[in-house]
């Protein structure tokens, strides 16, 4: 036994073989080093053996390959009336410096409506009397506490926040680094249109109601087969054409309020002739965790299935 | 180390070449071949750094699709892995911050026995991968790319941005504290 042992960079760098002379020279003469040498090496085995095991999903793999190549070909239109989605690249907090930014894919709201006093004043110049304004945001208050004290702990939406809730419309955002872009437009604001931005990670969203959890569903025929379950093998005439012309209170009422994150992204890979989508939901899909949006597409049905991300996994039209 | 047959080797690099100038121009089975051949390895990385399937597949995407809009600003100066670990090693760490704004029940690494207490080949694994978790990022980072990717002190710096002294005392200490975790003996400094 020698005194002092060796320390961690001196047992770091014999593991790589990068010993200097004296280093080797103490571990040939320190059997309490070479043990400490030797269980380095063990750990450090066992970890390159566990990545070895690692195996991405072929399925898995290849529906990552297909939304980073979708990726590639650029943005899919806006609906026809939508605004176009536009891309902005943020280098984000991360610390090391970043050579490619995270690209983050925001829909920007449209400006809101001009609104009028009853009086007929705008209300740029009109100002609410204070009293009024702070029952306002108690109430939109104490409805946020309701919501967030009655939703069940644990769920898949945990991180849902019930503060999208107080805008008319509804306003869905999953990207926290994107709010400031929405924000800036007015996102919020009571009265304002509602927008979905589309992209980025899946914290902060600001989805109130979970969505129906679909549970695993292992590919697509699966899917098909859950989805026929709940909406039927087509959709009726009726309900398409006054979903396609007005937005049938069926199709509303099939949503949950407000509407969920990705809702702008599946919207946009489902055509500008999209009316709202007939099912949304949550699911495991192929193992990822996933959202389906579920269209009525002429006399049949488009499924959308988007990540976490609003990434397209897969669509299928039955 | 023994048994990285099946991942590409990031210092034969020269063979990314023509398909990253392909790529770059626009051909898109050149961009397929690329991130085909690059997807196991950088899986392997986001895998290891996140430490679940489902959190490592959704930063391998934001990885490839951030990787495919970067394409045209790659300007060659490191080596394609390189730079594409680099990306796949940010996204790791954004879907980590993400994660732990949205915590989840049984997500936290458990603090049950040491893997000498166990036998089982996915028991072991499982205790690497609590393991490893428990290590600061920047030193888990480090760990990883040295003894899963392989990469040498430098290209490490580069791909973490920071000088190679740096690289090599995180690797030292994320080391240290690894076979500590795991139920070697108490580590010689202190854990990151």
């Amino acid at each position: 036994m020698l005194e002092p042992h060796l320390d961690a960079e001196q047992l770091s760098a014999a593991v790589d073989g990068d010993a200097d002379e004296g280093v080797r020279d103490h571990l040939d003469a320190c059997a309490a080093c070479r043990r400490q040498l030797d269980t380095w090496k063990e750990t450090l085995g066992a970890l390159a053996s566990a990545a070895r095991a690692d195996r991405l999903d072929p399925g898995i793999a290849e529906g990552i390959l297909g939304a980073a190549l979708a990726a590639a070909g650029g943005d899919p239109p806006a609906g026809a009336d939508g605004p176009r989605p536009a891309v902005i690249e943020t280098g984000g907090d991360r610390p090391g410096g970043v050579e490619a930014p995270v690209v983050r894919r925001v829909t920007p709201m449209p400006p809101a409506p001009e609104r009028t006093h009853p009086s007929g004043g705008s209300l740029r110049r009109w100002r609410k009397p204070i009293v009024s304004t702070a029952v306002g945001v108690a109430a939109a208050g104490l409805i946020a506490l309701a919501v967030v004290g009655l939703r069940p702990s644990g769920g898949t939406s945990s991180a849902s926040s019930a503060a999208g809730s107080v805008g008319a419309s509804g306003s869905a955002s999953n990207s926290p680094s994107a709010a400031p872009a929405s924000g800036g437009a007015g996102s919020g604001t009571a009265g304002a249109t509602g927008s979905a931005t589309a992209g980025g990670t899946s914290a902060g969203r600001a989805t109130a109601a979970p969505l129906r959890d679909l549970g695993q569903v292992a590919d697509q025929k699966a899917l098909v087969g859950v989805l026929r379950a709940s909406l039927g093998a087509h959709p009726s005439p009726a309900s398409q054409a006054s979903a396609e012309h007005t937005g049938s209170r069926a199709a509303l009422q099939a949503l949950p309020s407000p509407v969920a994150a990705c809702l702008a992204a599946a919207k946009s890979g489902a055509g500008p002739a999209a009316g709202p989508p007939r099912e949304a939901a949550e699911l495991r899909y192929r193992g990822r965790a996933a959202e389906v949006y579920v269209f009525a597409d002429g006399g049949a049905w488009r499924a959308l299935v988007l990540a976490r991300s609003c990434a397209p996994l897969g669509a299928v039209r039955f | 180390m023994a048994g990285q047959d099946r991942r590409y080797n990031p210092r034969i690099a020269s063979d990314d070449e023509p398909l990253v100038a392909e790529a770059r121009s626009g051909d898109t089975r050149a961009l397929e071949a690329l991130l085909r051949r690059h997807q196991d390895r950088l899986f392997a990385v986001c895998r290891r750094l996140t430490g679940s399937d489902a959190d490592a597949a959704d930063a391998l995407q934001n990885a490839l699709i951030a990787v495919v809009r970067g394409l045209p600003r790659f300007d060659g100066r490191s080596s394609f892995a390189t730079w594409s670990y680099r990306i796949a090693v940010n996204a790791s760490l954004d879907e980590l911050r993400s994660r732990a704004r949205r915590p989840e029940p049984g997500a936290l690494a458990d603090d049950g026995p040491s893997v000498a207490d166990r036998s089982d080949g996915v028991a072991a694994r499982l205790d690497v991968d609590a393991a490893l978790l428990r290590l600061a990022p920047e030193f888990r980072a480090a760990v990883v790319l040295r003894d899963v990717c392989e990469l040498d002190y430098a290209e490490i710096a580069e791909v973490l941005d920071v000088p190679p002294g740096t690289v090599r005392s995180r690797i030292a200490r994320g080391r240290a504290a690894l076979v500590s975790l795991l139920g070697g003996r108490p580590e010689p400094v202190g854990a990151p």
